[in-house]
């Protein structure tokens, strides 16, 4: 599927998101993924041909001005080096347009890396009567409204010049209530340390680079029905013992070194540890 | 009417209980048409059908359906994952924990309160 095709795809309401990187949903699990698989389709064939765009429209510039150096030299017959030179400009324009375009309607690769896969795989435990609460900023965990705060520069070694960026990204967040009559809810926040590093090369030349490190919070809360489950807590955790309900709360830290999503089966291991340590009661 | 007799879920598992729309080409069993394999070509169930899958690693898919959900299902149980059965169906190989509730700690201790004796192995 092109580009194109896959943003045609798209209803009003999921252009929307496209447009505003904001989703909101609070419908049956079966509406959510079905609303999400169209937006993770368009974003993958997105990325690609965002790629292909960037790529086209470098090597448009540069033809366009191997032509115009060409027809300027008379190289090539004044009218075919004129009408060569104006059709790359032309097609370098329209190739630096859909570029452009394409960079402001990607969304995050969370949602097709983390969000549709743990949704997928929760969705035969979710209760498909119920409605899921479901909201997520698919933004770039770097965009200027995360920004806490930026460091002083400084010098370290080789890097005459050091900047470093703090972000917060609290992009996720669900309640889910499960076909057992549990209710799942989560969050998930990323932290994020941005250091764009400056050296030169022993020819003098300026190199950067941009290095991050990402350390992600996820809180999880599954409340268990007493009637249905008995629970051992483990060291550490919150257990909120209600009349009929029991609130078990985990909290864990991830860390990586770059801005991939986080592994949908940490996430999974958070819960399904909740899980292993519940008896069924009946 | 035969009902479908697929587990369903992740973390805990329950019968399905849907008309069976047709019977799993590999096992035989009755099921719904939402727990055939469209890799399949929806001739086989979504168990029978992630038990083909290959390879060891976590099974990657580009739009993570049904397939890709028990493939998954499958890997993540095989590192140590055993869900709760909530159903009413015979024992298969996913259902472990329906024994532990049944399971008497002290009818264990009366078992091995005995001397054992030459039968006993």
């Amino acid at each position: 599927m092109g580009v194109w095709q896959a943003y045609r795809a798209l209803n009003a309401e999921q252009r929307r998101v496209l447009k505003t990187k904001q989703l909101s949903a609070n419908r049956p699990i079966d509406g959510i993924i079905q609303f999400l698989q169209p937006l993770a389709a368009y974003d993958r064939v997105g990325d690609k041909a965002r790629t292909r765009f960037g790529c086209g429209a470098g090597i448009g510039i540069v033809l366009s001005i191997v032509a115009g150096i060409m027809a300027a030299n008379g190289a090539l017959p004044a009218a075919i080096g004129v009408a060569l030179f104006v059709l790359l400009v032309a097609v370098t324009l329209l190739l630096a347009y859909a570029w452009i375009w394409s960079r402001g309607v990607d969304l995050s690769n969370n949602l097709r890396q983390f969000m549709l896969p743990v949704l997928s795989l929760f969705r035969e435990d979710i209760d498909p009567k119920q409605k899921v609460h479901l909201r997520a900023d698919l933004g770039s965990p770097t965009a200027k409204e995360k920004l806490q705060k930026t460091m002083d520069p400084y010098a370290h070694g080789a890097y005459y010049k050091i900047v470093e960026s703090f972000y917060i990204d609290p992009w996720a967040s669900a309640e889910m209530p499960l076909a057992d009559g549990s209710l799942l809810k989560w969050s998930i926040t990323d932290h994020i340390r941005e250091r764009k590093l400056r050296k030169k090369n022993p020819r003098g030349k300026i190199k950067m680079k941009t290095k991050y490190t990402v350390k992600t919070s996820v809180d999880v809360e599954l409340t268990l029905r007493s009637d249905a489950y008995a629970v051992t807590a483990a060291e550490g955790e919150r257990v909120k013992a209600g009349g009929k309900k029991k609130a078990i709360r985990i909290k864990a830290r991830h860390k990586r070194q770059d801005l991939t999503p986080l592994d949908p089966m940490v996430f999974i291991d958070m819960v399904a540890g909740i899980y292993r340590r519940a008896t069924p009661t009946q | 009417m035969a009902t479908c007799i697929v587990r369903s879920g992740f973390l805990t598992l329950r019968d399905c209980g849907n008309p069976a729309a047709t019977k799993c080409a590999t096992c035989g069993r009755p099921v719904c048409s939402t727990h055939l394999s469209a890799s399949s070509g929806f001739t086989v169930c979504l168990e029978c059908a992630s038990q083909k899958s290959t390879g060891e690693g976590v099974p990657e898919s580009e739009n993570y359906d049904s397939d890709w959900a028990y493939r998954y299902r499958r890997h993540y149980y095989g590192r140590g994952y055993v869900p709760i059965y909530m159903g009413s169906s015979i024992y298969d190989d996913y259902d472990t924990r329906s024994f532990d509730s049944d399971m008497n700690d002290t009818a264990l201790d009366q078992d091995d309160s005995s001397a054992a004796s030459f039968g006993d192995s």
